[in-house]
Protein backbone atom coordinates (compact mmCIF):
# COMPACT_ATOMS: atom_id res chain seq x y z
CA UNK A 1 0.00 0.00 0.00
CA UNK A 2 2.86 2.24 0.82
CA UNK A 3 4.45 1.83 -2.53
CA UNK A 4 1.18 2.43 -4.06
CA UNK A 5 0.40 5.46 -2.32
CA UNK A 6 4.40 6.60 -3.20
CA UNK A 7 3.90 6.06 -6.73
CA UNK A 8 0.59 8.09 -7.16
CA UNK A 9 2.58 10.77 -5.21
CA UNK A 10 5.38 10.57 -7.54
CA UNK A 11 9.42 10.13 -5.98
CA UNK A 12 12.57 10.88 -6.97
CA UNK A 13 15.91 9.03 -6.36
CA UNK A 14 18.45 11.28 -6.14
CA UNK A 15 22.59 11.21 -5.65
CA UNK A 16 23.27 12.77 -2.83
CA UNK A 17 27.61 14.23 -2.54
CA UNK A 18 29.10 15.53 0.62
CA UNK A 19 31.92 14.75 3.72
CA UNK A 20 29.59 13.78 5.89
CA UNK A 21 25.84 11.79 4.93
CA UNK A 22 25.00 11.72 8.97
CA UNK A 23 23.94 15.50 7.87
CA UNK A 24 22.02 15.10 5.08
CA UNK A 25 20.04 12.75 7.26
CA UNK A 26 19.77 15.24 10.25
CA UNK A 27 18.67 17.83 7.58
CA UNK A 28 16.26 15.85 6.32
CA UNK A 29 14.68 14.91 9.61
CA UNK A 30 14.65 19.06 10.58
CA UNK A 31 12.57 20.06 7.49
CA UNK A 32 10.48 16.77 7.62
CA UNK A 33 11.44 15.78 4.73
CA UNK A 34 11.07 11.79 4.45
CA UNK A 35 12.98 9.54 2.54
CA UNK A 36 13.92 5.55 2.16
CA UNK A 37 16.46 3.07 0.82
CA UNK A 38 18.99 5.16 1.43
CA UNK A 39 22.47 3.14 -0.09
CA UNK A 40 26.37 4.60 0.17
CA UNK A 41 27.64 4.46 -3.01
CA UNK A 42 30.75 5.48 -1.51
CA UNK A 43 32.38 7.78 1.64
CA UNK A 44 30.69 10.94 0.00
CA UNK A 45 28.04 10.03 -1.88
CA UNK A 46 24.38 8.42 -0.97
CA UNK A 47 21.32 7.74 -3.20
CA UNK A 48 18.34 7.67 -1.63
CA UNK A 49 14.42 8.24 -2.75
CA UNK A 50 12.15 11.17 -1.62
CA UNK A 51 8.90 12.47 -2.59
CA UNK A 52 9.21 15.63 -4.82
CA UNK A 53 7.99 17.75 -2.64
CA UNK A 54 10.87 16.77 0.22
CA UNK A 55 13.35 16.64 -2.89
CA UNK A 56 12.00 20.16 -3.98
CA UNK A 57 12.27 21.79 -0.47
CA UNK A 58 16.06 20.42 -0.42
CA UNK A 59 16.83 22.11 -3.31
CA UNK A 60 15.83 25.27 -2.12
CA UNK A 61 17.86 24.52 1.30
CA UNK A 62 21.57 26.21 1.92
CA UNK A 63 22.74 22.71 2.75
CA UNK A 64 26.32 21.94 2.26
CA UNK A 65 26.28 19.05 -0.08
CA UNK A 66 25.33 18.46 -3.52
CA UNK A 67 21.84 16.97 -4.77
CA UNK A 68 21.29 15.52 -8.54
CA UNK A 69 18.51 14.09 -9.65
CA UNK A 70 18.85 10.39 -10.95
CA UNK A 71 15.54 8.89 -11.83
CA UNK A 72 11.78 10.32 -11.75
CA UNK A 73 9.11 7.57 -11.09
CA UNK A 74 5.14 7.98 -10.28
CA UNK A 75 1.69 9.16 -11.66
CA UNK A 76 2.87 12.99 -11.65
CA UNK A 77 5.57 12.03 -14.44
CA UNK A 78 3.71 10.33 -17.02
CA UNK A 79 0.51 12.67 -16.76
CA UNK A 80 3.42 15.33 -17.33
CA UNK A 81 4.46 14.20 -20.51
CA UNK A 82 0.76 13.94 -21.63
CA UNK A 83 0.14 17.57 -20.98
CA UNK A 84 1.23 18.45 -24.64
CA UNK A 85 -0.23 15.82 -26.22
CA UNK A 86 -3.78 17.26 -26.32
CA UNK A 87 -5.49 15.25 -29.03
CA UNK A 88 -4.16 11.66 -26.80
CA UNK A 89 -5.96 13.54 -23.73
CA UNK A 90 -8.73 13.94 -25.77
CA UNK A 91 -9.16 10.28 -27.98
CA UNK A 92 -8.91 8.68 -24.34
CA UNK A 93 -11.50 11.01 -22.79
CA UNK A 94 -13.44 10.48 -26.53
CA UNK A 95 -12.74 6.32 -26.05
CA UNK A 96 -14.19 6.46 -22.10
CA UNK A 97 -17.16 8.48 -22.98
CA UNK A 98 -18.00 5.73 -26.18
CA UNK A 99 -17.27 3.53 -23.91
CA UNK A 100 -19.63 4.25 -21.63
CA UNK A 101 -22.40 5.70 -23.79
CA UNK A 102 -22.16 2.18 -25.10
CA UNK A 103 -22.97 0.12 -22.09
CA UNK A 104 -25.92 1.99 -22.23
CA UNK A 105 -27.27 -0.03 -24.81
CA UNK A 106 -28.37 -3.99 -25.36
CA UNK A 107 -25.63 -5.60 -27.31
CA UNK A 108 -26.52 -9.09 -26.75
CA UNK A 109 -29.83 -11.16 -26.27
CA UNK A 110 -29.60 -14.77 -24.90
CA UNK A 111 -33.10 -16.63 -24.98
CA UNK A 112 -33.00 -19.68 -22.52
CA UNK A 113 -35.99 -21.69 -21.36
CA UNK A 114 -37.54 -22.39 -24.71
CA UNK A 115 -37.98 -26.00 -26.36
CA UNK A 116 -40.47 -25.55 -29.11
CA UNK A 117 -40.67 -21.94 -29.75
CA UNK A 118 -37.93 -21.49 -32.15
CA UNK A 119 -35.27 -18.69 -30.81
CA UNK A 120 -35.84 -16.46 -33.81
CA UNK A 121 -39.36 -16.30 -33.46
CA UNK A 122 -38.60 -15.12 -29.85
CA UNK A 123 -36.09 -12.61 -31.11
CA UNK A 124 -38.37 -11.64 -33.74
CA UNK A 125 -41.22 -10.59 -31.49
CA UNK A 126 -38.90 -8.68 -28.65
CA UNK A 127 -37.87 -6.69 -31.88
CA UNK A 128 -41.45 -5.77 -32.74
CA UNK A 129 -41.83 -4.35 -29.49
CA UNK A 130 -38.43 -2.42 -29.74
CA UNK A 131 -36.17 -4.99 -27.67
CA UNK A 132 -33.51 -5.97 -29.48
CA UNK A 133 -29.86 -5.31 -30.32
CA UNK A 134 -28.90 -1.33 -29.71
CA UNK A 135 -31.95 -0.98 -27.29
CA UNK A 136 -31.51 1.15 -24.58
CA UNK A 137 -31.38 -0.74 -21.50
CA UNK A 138 -33.80 1.08 -18.74
CA UNK A 139 -35.93 1.37 -21.62
CA UNK A 140 -36.49 -2.60 -21.09
CA UNK A 141 -39.24 -2.79 -18.66
CA UNK A 142 -39.79 -6.29 -17.66
CA UNK A 143 -43.66 -6.15 -16.82
CA UNK A 144 -44.53 -4.59 -19.77
CA UNK A 145 -42.46 -6.61 -22.28
CA UNK A 146 -43.71 -10.13 -20.45
CA UNK A 147 -47.61 -8.60 -20.77
CA UNK A 148 -46.53 -8.18 -24.74
CA UNK A 149 -45.28 -11.39 -25.22
CA UNK A 150 -47.07 -13.86 -23.64
CA UNK A 151 -50.07 -12.02 -25.99
CA UNK A 152 -48.12 -12.52 -29.04
CA UNK A 153 -46.93 -15.92 -28.34
CA UNK A 154 -49.60 -18.25 -26.90
CA UNK A 155 -47.15 -20.83 -26.80
CA UNK A 156 -45.69 -18.96 -24.11
CA UNK A 157 -46.55 -19.56 -20.36
CA UNK A 158 -44.62 -17.18 -18.83
CA UNK A 159 -41.30 -14.97 -19.20
CA UNK A 160 -39.10 -12.67 -17.82
CA UNK A 161 -36.00 -10.12 -19.34
CA UNK A 162 -33.11 -9.73 -16.87
CA UNK A 163 -31.19 -7.35 -17.81
CA UNK A 164 -27.28 -6.89 -16.50
CA UNK A 165 -25.56 -3.94 -18.40
CA UNK A 166 -25.25 -4.88 -21.98
CA UNK A 167 -26.60 -8.64 -21.48
CA UNK A 168 -30.45 -9.29 -21.49
CA UNK A 169 -31.52 -12.74 -20.70
CA UNK A 170 -34.83 -13.77 -22.06
CA UNK A 171 -36.08 -16.80 -20.00
CA UNK A 172 -39.14 -18.37 -21.30
CA UNK A 173 -41.67 -21.11 -20.19
CA UNK A 174 -43.68 -22.89 -22.54
CA UNK A 175 -47.29 -24.39 -22.22
CA UNK A 176 -47.74 -27.60 -21.63
CA UNK A 177 -49.67 -29.37 -24.63
CA UNK A 178 -52.32 -31.16 -23.22
CA UNK A 179 -54.49 -33.54 -25.49
CA UNK A 180 -57.82 -33.20 -26.58
CA UNK A 181 -60.10 -34.59 -24.15
CA UNK A 182 -63.35 -36.26 -25.33
CA UNK A 183 -66.67 -35.23 -23.76
CA UNK A 184 -68.32 -38.45 -23.07
CA UNK A 185 -71.07 -36.86 -22.01
CA UNK A 186 -71.88 -35.34 -25.15
CA UNK A 187 -74.08 -37.58 -27.12
CA UNK A 188 -72.41 -38.26 -30.95
CA UNK A 189 -72.28 -40.69 -33.85
CA UNK A 190 -69.53 -42.12 -35.42
CA UNK A 191 -69.77 -42.10 -39.31
CA UNK A 192 -66.91 -42.63 -42.45
CA UNK A 193 -64.61 -39.79 -42.97
CA UNK A 194 -64.16 -41.72 -46.26
CA UNK A 195 -65.31 -44.04 -48.69
CA UNK A 196 -63.93 -47.57 -48.49
CA UNK A 197 -64.34 -51.58 -47.71
CA UNK A 198 -64.33 -52.40 -44.15
CA UNK A 199 -61.99 -54.87 -42.97
CA UNK A 200 -62.09 -54.07 -39.47
CA UNK A 201 -64.30 -52.85 -36.32
CA UNK A 202 -63.98 -51.96 -32.95
CA UNK A 203 -67.04 -50.64 -31.59
CA UNK A 204 -66.69 -49.40 -27.77
CA UNK A 205 -69.85 -47.96 -27.37
CA UNK A 206 -73.30 -47.14 -29.13
CA UNK A 207 -74.96 -48.86 -31.51
CA UNK A 208 -72.77 -50.54 -34.34
CA UNK A 209 -74.44 -50.50 -37.85
CA UNK A 210 -71.79 -52.01 -40.47
CA UNK A 211 -69.82 -55.10 -40.79
CA UNK A 212 -66.68 -56.22 -41.90
CA UNK A 213 -66.48 -56.76 -45.56
CA UNK A 214 -68.90 -54.04 -45.93
CA UNK A 215 -68.69 -51.25 -48.52
CA UNK A 216 -69.24 -47.64 -46.98
CA UNK A 217 -69.50 -44.21 -48.25
CA UNK A 218 -68.37 -41.10 -46.86
CA UNK A 219 -70.61 -39.96 -44.28
CA UNK A 220 -72.33 -42.79 -44.11
CA UNK A 221 -73.31 -44.34 -39.73
CA UNK A 222 -70.66 -46.83 -38.29
CA UNK A 223 -72.05 -46.59 -34.92
CA UNK A 224 -75.07 -45.03 -34.06
CA UNK A 225 -75.13 -42.54 -30.23
CA UNK A 226 -78.98 -43.24 -30.07
CA UNK A 227 -80.14 -46.36 -28.37
CA UNK A 228 -83.99 -46.86 -28.71
CA UNK A 229 -85.09 -49.62 -26.08
CA UNK A 230 -87.83 -52.56 -26.62
CA UNK A 231 -90.79 -49.37 -25.21
CA UNK A 232 -89.15 -47.50 -28.24
CA UNK A 233 -87.67 -44.63 -25.77
CA UNK A 234 -84.71 -42.82 -26.87
CA UNK A 235 -81.17 -42.31 -25.19
CA UNK A 236 -78.18 -40.70 -26.34
CA UNK A 237 -74.74 -42.07 -25.71
CA UNK A 238 -71.12 -40.88 -26.97
CA UNK A 239 -70.40 -43.51 -29.42
CA UNK A 240 -67.02 -44.43 -29.71
CA UNK A 241 -65.43 -47.08 -31.92
CA UNK A 242 -62.32 -46.97 -34.89
CA UNK A 243 -63.23 -48.71 -38.15
CA UNK A 244 -60.27 -49.43 -40.66
CA UNK A 245 -60.84 -50.09 -44.35
CA UNK A 246 -59.12 -50.41 -47.77
CA UNK A 247 -59.60 -47.11 -49.68
CA UNK A 248 -58.60 -45.75 -53.43
CA UNK A 249 -56.98 -43.16 -54.47
CA UNK A 250 -56.94 -40.91 -57.97
CA UNK A 251 -54.71 -38.09 -57.47
CA UNK A 252 -53.45 -35.83 -60.87
CA UNK A 253 -50.99 -33.28 -61.15
CA UNK A 254 -49.78 -31.13 -64.06
CA UNK A 255 -46.80 -29.29 -65.07
CA UNK A 256 -44.97 -27.70 -67.78
CA UNK A 257 -42.14 -29.05 -70.09
CA UNK A 258 -41.09 -25.33 -70.65
CA UNK A 259 -39.51 -23.52 -68.17
CA UNK A 260 -37.55 -20.32 -68.14
CA UNK A 261 -34.51 -21.30 -67.07
CA UNK A 262 -32.25 -19.13 -64.81
CA UNK A 263 -28.45 -18.66 -66.64
CA UNK A 264 -26.00 -16.65 -64.42
CA UNK A 265 -23.59 -14.04 -66.68
CA UNK A 266 -20.64 -14.93 -64.09
CA UNK A 267 -21.30 -10.31 -63.52
CA UNK A 268 -21.56 -9.91 -59.29
CA UNK A 269 -21.95 -6.67 -57.33
CA UNK A 270 -20.69 -7.25 -53.41
CA UNK A 271 -21.78 -4.21 -51.12
CA UNK A 272 -21.55 -4.26 -47.73
CA UNK A 273 -22.64 -1.98 -44.56
CA UNK A 274 -21.95 -2.09 -40.92
CA UNK A 275 -25.02 -2.84 -38.38
CA UNK A 276 -25.11 -1.08 -35.19
CA UNK A 277 -27.78 -2.57 -33.08
CA UNK A 278 -30.62 -1.60 -35.83
CA UNK A 279 -29.26 1.20 -37.28
CA UNK A 280 -27.15 0.38 -40.36
CA UNK A 281 -24.24 2.32 -42.24
CA UNK A 282 -23.61 1.70 -45.76
CA UNK A 283 -20.01 1.42 -46.82
CA UNK A 284 -21.06 2.00 -50.58
CA UNK A 285 -21.73 5.45 -52.05
CA UNK A 286 -24.61 4.20 -55.03
CA UNK A 287 -27.45 2.27 -53.95
CA UNK A 288 -28.52 1.41 -57.52
CA UNK A 289 -27.99 -1.69 -59.62
CA UNK A 290 -27.11 -1.59 -63.38
CA UNK A 291 -28.40 -5.44 -63.59
CA UNK A 292 -32.17 -5.67 -65.37
CA UNK A 293 -32.46 -9.63 -64.07
CA UNK A 294 -30.04 -10.15 -60.63
CA UNK A 295 -30.40 -12.59 -57.71
CA UNK A 296 -30.09 -11.04 -54.05
CA UNK A 297 -27.86 -12.98 -51.25
CA UNK A 298 -27.50 -11.14 -47.69
CA UNK A 299 -25.43 -12.75 -45.71
CA UNK A 300 -25.16 -11.44 -41.88
CA UNK A 301 -22.35 -12.04 -39.80
CA UNK A 302 -22.39 -12.88 -36.20
CA UNK A 303 -20.30 -10.43 -34.75
CA UNK A 304 -18.20 -13.37 -32.83
CA UNK A 305 -15.23 -13.03 -31.95
CA UNK A 306 -13.87 -16.99 -31.36
CA UNK A 307 -17.01 -17.97 -29.89
CA UNK A 308 -15.49 -16.13 -26.69
CA UNK A 309 -17.57 -12.77 -26.99
CA UNK A 310 -20.07 -11.38 -29.39
CA UNK A 311 -19.52 -7.58 -30.47
CA UNK A 312 -22.43 -5.10 -31.38
CA UNK A 313 -21.24 -4.81 -34.77
CA UNK A 314 -22.44 -6.96 -37.68
CA UNK A 315 -20.75 -6.80 -41.76
CA UNK A 316 -23.63 -7.23 -43.76
CA UNK A 317 -22.67 -8.34 -47.63
CA UNK A 318 -25.55 -8.32 -50.49
CA UNK A 319 -24.15 -10.11 -53.41
CA UNK A 320 -26.18 -9.38 -56.30
CA UNK A 321 -25.81 -12.29 -59.07
CA UNK A 322 -26.65 -11.46 -62.73
CA UNK A 323 -28.82 -13.28 -64.74
CA UNK A 324 -30.77 -13.78 -67.61
CA UNK A 325 -33.77 -16.36 -68.30
CA UNK A 326 -33.68 -18.86 -71.33
CA UNK A 327 -36.41 -21.43 -72.13
CA UNK A 328 -35.65 -24.78 -72.04
CA UNK A 329 -37.48 -27.61 -71.92
CA UNK A 330 -37.18 -30.78 -68.96
CA UNK A 331 -36.62 -34.11 -69.43
CA UNK A 332 -39.63 -36.17 -69.28
CA UNK A 333 -38.05 -38.32 -66.65
CA UNK A 334 -36.74 -34.84 -64.61
CA UNK A 335 -40.42 -33.72 -64.66
CA UNK A 336 -42.06 -37.36 -64.06
CA UNK A 337 -40.01 -38.21 -61.18
CA UNK A 338 -41.28 -34.38 -59.88
CA UNK A 339 -44.70 -35.33 -60.29
CA UNK A 340 -44.33 -38.73 -58.49
CA UNK A 341 -42.48 -36.92 -55.19
CA UNK A 342 -45.55 -34.35 -55.32
CA UNK A 343 -48.13 -37.25 -55.82
CA UNK A 344 -46.47 -39.28 -53.14
CA UNK A 345 -46.61 -36.03 -50.63
CA UNK A 346 -49.90 -35.52 -51.02
CA UNK A 347 -51.15 -38.94 -50.76
CA UNK A 348 -49.21 -39.29 -47.65
CA UNK A 349 -50.81 -36.19 -46.15
CA UNK A 350 -54.80 -37.54 -47.70
CA UNK A 351 -54.07 -40.62 -45.78
CA UNK A 352 -53.27 -39.39 -42.30
CA UNK A 353 -50.63 -42.28 -41.06
CA UNK A 354 -52.30 -45.56 -42.80
CA UNK A 355 -50.43 -47.83 -45.10
CA UNK A 356 -50.20 -47.17 -48.60
CA UNK A 357 -50.52 -50.84 -49.91
CA UNK A 358 -50.28 -50.45 -53.96
CA UNK A 359 -49.62 -47.08 -56.17
CA UNK A 360 -49.63 -46.94 -60.12
CA UNK A 361 -48.60 -43.99 -61.97
CA UNK A 362 -49.72 -42.89 -65.80
CA UNK A 363 -48.15 -39.99 -67.57
CA UNK A 364 -49.33 -37.85 -70.29
CA UNK A 365 -47.75 -35.38 -72.72
CA UNK A 366 -50.26 -32.80 -74.49
CA UNK A 367 -49.34 -29.17 -75.47
CA UNK A 368 -46.28 -29.03 -73.73
CA UNK A 369 -47.80 -30.32 -69.97
CA UNK A 370 -47.02 -33.87 -68.58
CA UNK A 371 -49.92 -34.70 -66.58
CA UNK A 372 -49.41 -37.68 -63.84
CA UNK A 373 -52.11 -39.19 -62.31
CA UNK A 374 -51.81 -41.86 -58.76
CA UNK A 375 -53.96 -45.15 -58.52
CA UNK A 376 -53.37 -46.01 -55.27
CA UNK A 377 -54.72 -48.27 -52.33
CA UNK A 378 -54.42 -48.11 -49.05
CA UNK A 379 -55.68 -49.34 -45.73
CA UNK A 380 -56.39 -46.55 -42.99
CA UNK A 381 -58.52 -45.82 -40.56
CA UNK A 382 -61.71 -43.86 -41.48
CA UNK A 383 -63.76 -43.42 -38.69
CA UNK A 384 -65.00 -39.69 -36.96
CA UNK A 385 -66.75 -38.74 -34.05
CA UNK A 386 -70.31 -36.37 -35.29
CA UNK A 387 -72.18 -34.55 -32.47
CA UNK A 388 -75.46 -35.62 -32.21
CA UNK A 389 -78.00 -32.20 -31.79
CA UNK A 390 -80.52 -33.95 -29.36
CA UNK A 391 -84.08 -33.02 -30.49
CA UNK A 392 -85.35 -30.17 -27.36
CA UNK A 393 -82.10 -29.47 -26.28
CA UNK B 1 8.40 8.24 28.79
CA UNK B 2 9.20 11.95 27.26
CA UNK B 3 12.64 12.49 25.52
CA UNK B 4 13.34 8.92 25.38
CA UNK B 5 13.08 7.02 22.32
CA UNK B 6 11.44 3.88 21.67
CA UNK B 7 13.43 1.17 20.03
CA UNK B 8 11.75 -2.14 18.21
CA UNK B 9 13.98 -4.79 17.28
CA UNK B 10 12.68 -7.31 14.76
CA UNK B 11 15.18 -10.53 14.96
CA UNK B 12 18.31 -9.32 13.90
CA UNK B 13 17.45 -7.85 11.06
CA UNK B 14 15.23 -4.75 11.88
CA UNK B 15 15.70 -1.96 14.22
CA UNK B 16 12.82 0.88 14.56
CA UNK B 17 13.52 3.85 16.31
CA UNK B 18 11.05 6.59 17.37
CA UNK B 19 11.57 9.50 18.89
CA UNK B 20 14.86 10.41 17.85
CA UNK B 21 17.13 13.60 17.53
CA UNK B 22 19.13 12.55 14.28
CA UNK B 23 22.03 10.65 13.16
CA UNK B 24 25.53 10.88 14.84
CA UNK B 25 27.10 8.78 13.41
CA UNK B 26 26.69 6.33 9.76
CA UNK B 27 28.43 3.34 8.30
CA UNK B 28 28.10 -0.47 7.39
CA UNK B 29 29.05 -1.67 10.88
CA UNK B 30 27.88 1.48 13.18
CA UNK B 31 25.29 3.37 13.69
CA UNK B 32 24.51 6.02 16.15
CA UNK B 33 21.59 7.65 16.87
CA UNK B 34 20.81 10.58 19.12
CA UNK B 35 17.89 9.84 21.24
CA UNK B 36 18.25 12.91 23.56
CA UNK B 37 19.18 11.73 26.95
CA UNK B 38 20.75 8.93 25.47
CA UNK B 39 23.12 7.78 22.22
CA UNK B 40 21.58 4.51 20.37
CA UNK B 41 24.28 2.72 19.45
CA UNK B 42 23.67 -0.14 16.85
CA UNK B 43 26.19 -2.40 15.77
CA UNK B 44 26.90 -5.17 13.00
CA UNK B 45 27.38 -5.41 8.89
CA UNK B 46 25.62 -4.41 6.01
CA UNK B 47 23.83 -1.73 7.82
CA UNK B 48 21.64 0.96 5.99
CA UNK B 49 19.10 3.30 6.75
CA UNK B 50 16.11 1.95 5.30
CA UNK B 51 13.68 4.99 5.84
CA UNK B 52 13.71 7.87 7.92
CA UNK B 53 11.46 11.09 8.91
CA UNK B 54 11.37 13.70 11.46
CA UNK B 55 10.48 11.11 14.42
CA UNK B 56 10.95 7.50 13.41
CA UNK B 57 13.61 5.62 11.46
CA UNK B 58 13.87 1.84 10.40
CA UNK B 59 17.48 0.58 10.26
CA UNK B 60 18.13 -2.63 8.58
CA UNK B 61 21.10 -5.01 8.36
CA UNK B 62 22.91 -7.93 9.80
CA UNK B 63 22.72 -6.60 13.41
CA UNK B 64 24.98 -8.26 15.85
CA UNK B 65 24.16 -5.52 19.17
CA UNK B 66 21.81 -2.35 20.15
CA UNK B 67 23.35 -0.55 22.94
CA UNK B 68 23.44 2.72 25.22
CA UNK B 69 25.96 5.75 25.70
Amino acid sequence: MKKTMNFIRGNVTVEVRGRFPERFMNICAENEVEFWELSRIDEEMLRVRMHISGYNKLRELDAPFEISLVKKTGVPFFVKKFKKRYVLIIALILCAAAVWMMSLYIWRIEVKGNVNVPTERILTELDSIGVGLGTKASKIDPYVVRNSMLLRIDELLWMTVNVNGSYAEVIVRERLVIPDIVDIKQPADVVAKKAGLITDVRVLSGERRVEVGQTIMEGELIASGTLTNTMQQQRYVHAMAEVYARTWYTLKASMPLEYGEKLYTGDETVKRSLLLGNKRINLYFSGGISFVKYDKIMNVGTGDVFGIMTLPVRIVTETYREYETALSTMAEDKAEQMLKTSLMDELIAETDGGNILATNFDFTVKDGVMTATLYAECHEQIAQTVRIEQPGA
Amino acid sequence: MAGLPRIEIVGCGQVYIENHKGVMEYGENVIDVNGGKVVVRIEGSGLSLRAMNQNEMLIGGNIESVSFK
